[in-house]
């Protein structure tokens, strides 16, 4: 049973009283927020790199050094109070800025350091003093020192080049040391005082034992740790000064009061344990601040919040301090707190990530780590918050347990998602745990995931997954094995791959799908190797002694999260093209093989030609006769089931540098339309150019029926999809009047827990027409704030590239009343 | 520098500044040209002389160290290009030890790719105009200076 203690949320579960008109504050901050225009920070940059410089040659191990960097930025930043928002401290010197990371990819923006302010795509406005410190004290530092470059220059590995054709896979490293879930509970309850004691004691401990190296290297370790939370420290103490000062300038009582009370948090917390909600809130920020200082602000979770503030919330109600108002506006702070910074975006990446945000997920309700109902006061405060603002980030996930969790918790987060037609996404509590348990987490500590990211799953501060390891391009192999190992409308007559046969000889579909799984194979091993290279870079260049300080395991084994620390190590693989793979697969079985209407020559070559004459004419039984996953197709039940357990059994063989498994992972950000938009035809009658399928999804236009489509994805064995998926499905919308408004909740709710009871992992929704998206593409001006679910986050509609904005039109959209599909033609035409 | 190389620099100005103006003249025609042979060796030619006439922008090789070298598909070096001590020195033939080598179609896509007013460097590798061998990262500093040369003189 849920744990209510609040008369409030018992009687009115949707906190239906408040709106954003009788909470001013939340509203102001809105309003500020929308209208804020995305800055690029460089304080990070600059400071971290001004010590690293000082400090070459020192001879100091890298993770002090790079503890010291961190310590010299969270030292050295400004500390700003931007505006009347509740909650101290902010993750970049900008209301809203993109911090440059230049030990990554931060470099990317050097050609547009004059021109990104003005770009027409996703402007990030950048001064021309701040343009010129990057230009000259900090890019020039950095241009051998990059995780890739670094790489490059030690064994410049042929899967480096592959990367570079960009079409093939990606790695999530070269960018990033983020995907992962942090742990606040412990500073929570005791303070950094209390953990910098606690590492200091480890640390002599260490030493005492004896001078081995292994002893010398751990007790580094802990020092490096200290030297970060002493960075945390530092800035708040920063912070609390700036309070003094702003207390004793201040022109009113009213804004003498807001300062005093933040020099008063700031007195308490991070450095000792949380008194009150809204101390916890504040130290969580402040914490988290820390984690950005060191790494980059991609991915980088913020876990059950609904549990970790709960005893907080609790003791605060309990003692008549807190309201259910106060909290509301509390976490409606904490919002635009953790709002305040998205990533660098520089034209490059546009194409294939624009308008994505830096992701940072919220994940409430589901069990607790006893198997009970978690969802408590806060899990409603959270979904409240959550609608009321509906801003795109942070990406809140709701867990549930349908044998657990009570339907009213169920229809409240069906409601949310009709009220914002996007968020949050659902999870399904029974299968994800047990996929986690089968990977061998404990059942307490699977019972206590957390959503990394878009959609992947991880017992929260135990886990580190780094879940953007790969993302594999699955129709890459489709090309490779239909042209012996060369991808013709990417990389021409270059033999990228094995020779796995002539496809047009092939005489069995049994042939072909060898000939894909030695592709995919070779693939899978490029991949996985630029990984582990890439990894054991990050090992020597870029540890993460702060981050390590919010997890489990990297204290009791006095080692870094990314030397392996953690409780439980991984390496996540997600696939782009899952639907569109299957549905090629599918496309030669029945037309070649079953039905023999075509022969393998004339698909190689309609794929060749895109469907050129005289191969036109197939195209119309590949795109619209051919079996399709998402429907009741044996063939393409047998075919995304057969992919599913190809991957999981060719991932799971691998074991990582942190002596962790590979996850094989559904979803793709904004991948599928952008890779789409670079990759040539497809056995599928997907023409060349086309968007992929999102995620897991069924692909566009494609599937008729709702039901047939939810089981197809339910159906595939959920064991074998440790990394996660990313379900998107697009209704018509709700009307929002009494009656009918119940009874599409009904359904809705209804949909989702039989397809959780299917096995289905998670599914988020769309609740938009093709015309209103089409208009919203049109008039960007009419939907400033349209919310959309792309593919794990949302995003604005306004903000996302071409490609992925036509992604979103074309996805089918279902009648939930009929559970028929509405095609986009019909829509569109009005026929 | 010494007196005789700076009262020589001081007579040779105006002389450095006409070869300039000449070099963006060409510069700007091959943006708006269909072929743009050459357009290296004058962008190169163009860089050369502005960083002995600007300290400012001269400023952006002070301790850069970097050898570049710029063939097309078929093998044939259009140009290279040495940084070294805060000077630059330009060549026909291939340097070796080249901290990148950008490999073009044709002339024309690399005018395209350096004096593009947003360039997207995966669009011209998935296109197959252009690709490169080395650190990236010198590639995106010599991409940021010919953007500079372009807002300079062609606002």
């Amino acid at each position: 049973m849920a744990t209510i203690v609040t008369k409030e949320v018992r009687d009115n579960p949707a906190l239906d009283r408040f709106t954003l008109e009788n909470l001013p504050l939340l509203k102001q901050l809105r309003a500020a927020y929308c209208s804020t225009r995305t800055a690029v920070c460089i304080e990070r940059a600059k400071f971290f790199t001004e010590y690293l410089k000082s400090s070459e040659g020192s001879g100091e191990p890298m993770n002090v050094r790079r503890a010291k960097g961190v310590n010299h930025y969270l030292s050295s930043r400004t500390p700003i109070f931007h505006d009347d928002n509740i909650i101290a401290g902010s993750s970049t010197s900008r209301k809203v800025g993109a911090p440059v990371y230049p030990e990554f990819l931060g470099l990317s923006i050097w050609p547009e350091l004059e021109t990104m302010s003005t770009r027409k795509s996703n402007p990030q406005t950048l001064s021309k003093e701040d343009a010129g410190i990057l230009n000259r004290d900090v890019f020039p530092y950095w241009m051998d020192r990059t995780v890739m470059e670094l790489v490059r220059k030690e064994s410049n590995p042929p899967a480096l080049s592959l990367m570079e054709k960009i079409a093939f896979f990606m790695c999530g490293k070269t960018t990033v040391i983020s995907h992962c879930t942090p742990l606040y509970e412990e500073v929570l309850g005791k303070g950094l005082n209390a953990m910098i004691d606690a590492w200091a004691a480890k640390e002599k401990e260490v030493l005492a034992k004896g001078a081995d190296p292994e002893a010398a290297k751990k007790a580094e370790f802990y020092k490096a740790g200290q030297i970060g939370m002493m960075g945390i420290l530092a800035y708040a103490r920063n912070l609390q000064k700036e309070a003094i000062a702003r207390t004793a300038a201040a022109p009113d009582a009213e804004t003498k009061k807001r300062f005093a009370d933040f020099a008063e948090i700031l007195a308490q917390v991070p450095a000792r344990p949380a008194r009150t909600f809204r101390e916890a809130v504040n130290s969580l920020w402040l914490c988290h601040i820390g984690v950005l200082a060191e790494n980059v602000n991609m991915a980088m979770n913020l876990g059950r919040l609904d549990q970790v503030l709960f005893p907080y919330f609790e003791a605060d109600i309990n003692a008549g301090r807190l309201t259910v108002e106060e909290a509301l506006i509390i976490m409606g702070c904490f919002w635009f707190k953790v709002s305040d910074n998205t990533n660098l975006v520089p034209e490059t990446a546009e194409k294939l990530f624009g308008g994505a945000g830096s992701v940072p997920a919220v994940t409430v309700g589901g069990v607790d780590k006893q198997g009970n109902d978690a969802v408590n006061d806060l899990t409603y405060i959270v979904l409240k918050v959550t609608e009321l603002l509906n801003i795109k980030d942070p990406n809140v996930n709701a867990r549930y347990h349908h044998d657990v969790n009570d339907e009213k918790y169920r229809d409240r987060v069906s409601e949310v998602v009709m009220r914002t037609r996007a968020v949050p996404a659902f999870y399904n509590d029974v299968a994800n745990i047990a996929t986690l348990v089968n990977q061998g987490v404990s059942l307490e500590h699977a019972r206590d995931y957390a959503i990394i990211g878009c959609v992947e799953l991880a017992s929260a501060g135990r886990e580190y997954s780094s879940t953007s390891s790969v993302l594999l391009n699955l129709t890459s192999a489709v090309e490779m094995a239909l042209f012996n190992g060369k991808r013709p409308s990417i990389t021409r007559d270059e033999q990228i791959g094995p020779m796995s046969g002539d496809a047009a000889g092939f005489a069995s579909f049994e042939e072909f799908r060898a000939a894909f799984e030695i592709q995919l194979r070779w693939l899978i091993d490029q991949a996985v190797s630029l990984n582990e290279l890439l990894g054991r870079a990050h090992q020597r260049f870029a540890p993460s002694p702060l981050m390590s300080c919010f997890f489990q395991g990297p204290f009791e084994k006095g080692k870094d999260l990314i030397d392996g620390g953690a409780l439980y190590n991984s390496s996540g693989a997600t696939h782009i093209g899952f639907a569109d793979t299957v549905d090629s697969l599918c496309a030669i079985e029945e037309a070649v093989f079953r039905q023999k209407c075509m022969t393998m020559k004339d698909v190689v070559e309609a794929v060749r030609t895109d469907f050129g004459a005289p191969y036109d004419a197939n195209l119309e039984f590949l795109r619209k006769k051919a079996p399709k996953y998402g429907t009741e197709h044996e063939v393409a039940q047998n075919n995304s089931r057969a992919l599913i357990k190809l991957l999981y059994d060719l991932y799971q063989n691998k074991t990582n540098y942190r002596g962790g498994k590979y996850r094989p992972a559904y979803w793709t950000m904004t991948n599928h339309a952008g890779q789409g938009k670079i990759c040539g035809a497809l056995p599928s009658g997907r023409r060349a150019r086309e968007l992929f399928s999102s995620g897991i999804t069924p692909a566009s236009q494609r599937t008729p029926e709702l039901l047939p489509a939810f089981s197809a994805v339910a159906g595939l064995d959920s064991l074998k999809i440790p990394g996660g998926v990313a379900l998107n499905m697009k209704y018509s919308p709700p009307m929002l009047v009494d009656g009918q408004s119940d009874q599409y909740r009904k359904k809705f709710s209804d949909m989702i827990e039989a397809y959780f009871r299917l096995g289905g992992m998670q599914v988020q929704f769309n609740l938009h027409t093709y015309e209103t998206l089409i208009d919203a593409k049109n008039h960007p001006e009419k939907y400033p704030d349209l919310i959309v679910r792309v593919s794990g986050y949302s995003a604005f509609f306004k903000d996302l590239n071409e490609a992925m904005k036509d992604e979103l039109i074309t996805r089918t959209q279902y009648d939930l009343a009929t559970g028929k599909a509405i095609m986009l033609g019909t829509a569109a035409t009005g026929k | 520098m010494s007196i005789f190389s700076s009262i020589l620099h001081f007579f040779m100005r105006p002389f450095l500044h006409r070869s300039l103006k000449i070099k963006i003249a060409r510069i700007k025609k091959h943006i708006n040209d269909e072929i743009a042979d050459d357009f290296i060796q004058v962008l190169l030619g163009a860089l050369r002389l502005w960083f002995k006439l600007d300290r400012k922008f001269r400023e952006n090789i002070n301790g850069f160290s970097a050898r570049y070298v710029f063939r097309d598909v078929s093998g044939e070096v259009a140009a290279s290009a040495v940084f070294s001590n805060g000077t630059m020195c330009m060549k026909t033939t291939e340097v070796p030890n080249a901290t990148v080598t950008v490999i073009f179609d044709e002339g024309k896509s690399l005018c395209d790719f350096l004096m593009a007013p947003d360039p997207n460097i995966f669009d011209f590798i998935l296109e197959g105009k252009l690709t490169y061998r080395g650190n990236l990262n010198y590639l995106l500093k010599l991409a940021y200076l010919a953007k500079h040369l372009r807002l300079q003189f062609m606002p």
